[in-house]
């Protein structure tokens, strides 16, 4: 059946293929598993303290060009993946510790100001820090080579390592999560955040652990993503949108159902892109919707 | 004489513009145990509150050992030495009924650490066999021990109960109450709501009633007791 979306000007035979296929899978693996690694702070800082942080984005923005800088400087990818890490706890302790904090009980506007005014300030930073041109950073050369999978077909060593990096991030997020007391109390403060307080628990802790460790999984994937999207103004924006899709359909506050969430809209959007360009910018705003009005909570966020 | 471990002060206390705690004093020394009674609705539960800090009032204090808590943070206030069980439970349902423990776990005031995750275990071998299963997989029974054991794993002053045996099965209310005693025999202080009046009369030093807000009886459960007119009028029995 002939479809408008696959108009044949877009139809690039080399996709076609089983290599163009498993490359596709690959990069959706990739992409999925960088949203789970700003999506998963979203929602748990959403699920924690009750703030939808608008300025996520930036916090991704701010990895990235934290990373061109340092590599810039240092010539050393694997330099600036630490710092953009340890500079993402400090940066997000001290933004919970000297903002966020004030405002868990303000009217939700407030803190839709506040996050948005975050993003000028940002961004206007970065401006003047570093101008608003586009920067590439490079692979580090190590890793600038492909790696052949089947006959005739080669995947870059540098998206492995952002695999590998992503996933061996998102089993110790789990961990920590499931297994650990800091990780039982955060679920718990999520859940009852009162009960947490009568018990003598210090919430300011929890509040500041969870905003720093979600601010340096954003900054760390904006890290990561530098050498493969290269670094500009904005960069953030779009990432935000689609990991606020991937919080809502994987059920808000859920660090599982981000995971799934973000592997399945990070493959509906990089095969959307291949294979029905026209159609991929509408799919997952409309799976959204659908997941919204199916199942509001979410499909993957089936707590209690 | 010494300051009382916990005391509310001529508590005002509001929901909005609802005059709901009106001029409340209530003490609890240490070692103590008061029974707090009154028909639904009528404001024990926000006393409790206020005193906890999770409601604060328009007027009045609270104090522990005299030094006055008003407006604290409630983990402030817990972490003088005062353990609530709430109405309802409040057991956190996404998790274990190990981890619902252990996050409570940690020494009293003066260091000790009489309540231990194990001691908890064996006081409720129920709960040993369910340690694996999530908050919400629990009976209401066995969700009412561990919101119990919880509280003790804080190795408190005061244990503070509000309908602690309420819609439960009579065998673990029994349960519920024996425990109660332990906890007096511990020599913790403890804040007791509950309609079960044979009960808490048996177990209460003192009790008092509220009625719409208003301290309308302290005394000793003799007392209360004794005038029938009274209990009829404020409890309904
Ligand atoms: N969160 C609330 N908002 C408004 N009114 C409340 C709230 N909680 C309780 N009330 C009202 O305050 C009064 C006292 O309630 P409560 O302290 O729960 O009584 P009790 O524990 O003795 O049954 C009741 O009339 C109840 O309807
Ligand atoms: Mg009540």
């Amino acid at each position: 059946m002939r479809n408008d979306a696959w108009g044949e000007g877009n139809l690039r035979p080399r996709l076609m293929t089983i290599s163009g296929l498993l490359a596709q899978c690959l990069n959706s693996l990739q992409y999925g598993l960088l949203l789970f690694l700003i999506s998963s702070g979203l929602t748990l800082i959403f699920g924690v303290l009750g703030v939808i942080n608008l300025a996520h984005g930036s916090l991704y923005m701010i990895g990235a060009y934290a990373t061109f800088v340092v590599v810039r400087a240092t010539g050393s990818l694997w330099i600036a993946l630490p710092v953009a890490m340890l500079g993402g706890i400090l940066l997000g302790g001290l933004l919970e510790r000297y903002l966020f904090r004030h405002f868990y009980k303000r009217e939700h506007l407030d803190q839709v100001l506040l996050t948005f005014a975050l993003i000028l300030l940002f961004e206007e930073s970065r401006s003047l820090l570093v101008g608003n041109d586009f920067y590439s950073v490079p692979i580090p050369t190590a890793l600038d080579f492909s790696i052949p999978i089947v006959e005739g077909f080669s995947y870059a060593a540098y998206r492995f390592v952002v695999i590998g990096v992503c996933l061996v991030l998102a089993a110790a997020l789990f961990v920590w999560i499931e297994r650990t007391k800091m990780g039982a109390i955060i679920r718990a403060a999520a859940e009852k955040p009162e009960m947490v307080d009568a018990l003598g628990i210090d919430p300011r802790r929890v509040h500041m652990t969870v905003f720093a460790v979600g601010t340096a999984l954003a900054l760390t994937a904006g890290a990561l993503n530098a050498p493969l999207s290269s670094v500009y103004p904005n960069m953030g924006d779009g990432l935000l949108i689609i990991s606020f899709v991937v919080v809502v359909i994987g059920g808000l506050g859920s660090i599982s159902g981000a995971f799934w969430s973000a592997l399945l809209i990070g493959t509906i959007d990089t095969m959307g892109k291949a294979y029905a360009p026209k159609l991929s910018g509408l799919a997952i705003y409309l799976l959204m919707a659908i997941v919204l009005l199916w199942r509001p909570t979410g499909l993957f966020g089936q707590r209690t | 004489m010494s300051a009382p471990l916990l005391a509310a002060d001529n508590l005002h206390t509001y929901y909005g513009e609802s005059h709901i705690l009106r001029g409340i004093s209530l003490t609890l020394a240490a070692g103590e145990t008061v029974g707090l009674m009154g028909r639904n609705g009528m404001g024990k539960t926000t006393l409790i509150r206020t005193m906890l800090g999770l409601v604060k009032p328009r007027s009045g204090r609270v104090t522990i050992d005299g030094a006055d808590v008003t407006g604290s943070d409630p983990f402030r206030i817990a972490q003088r030495g005062i353990a609530y069980v709430p109405e309802g439970r409040g057991i956190f349902a996404t998790l274990r009924t190990m981890e619902n423990l252990t996050i409570a776990e940690r020494p009293g005031l003066d260091g000790s650490r009489q309540w231990t995750v194990d001691r908890i275990l064996d006081l409720f071998p129920r709960l040993r066999e369910r340690q694996h299963n999530m908050g919400h997989q629990l009976s209401g029974g066995e969700q009412q021990m561990l919101a119990i054991g919880r509280a003790l794993l804080t190795n408190p002053r005061v244990l503070i109960l509000d309908e602690a045996t309420e819609g439960l099965a009579p065998l673990i209310r029994d349960e519920i109450w024996r425990t109660i005693r332990l906890v007096r025999d511990a020599g913790i202080a403890t804040l007791v709501v509950d309609k079960t009046v044979s009960e808490v009369t048996a177990v209460a030093d003192r009790v008092v009633v509220l009625v719409k807000g208003e301290l309308v009886f302290a005394g000793t459960p003799a007392a209360l007791l004794a005038n029938q007119l009274l209990m009829q009028r404020t409890l309904g029995v």
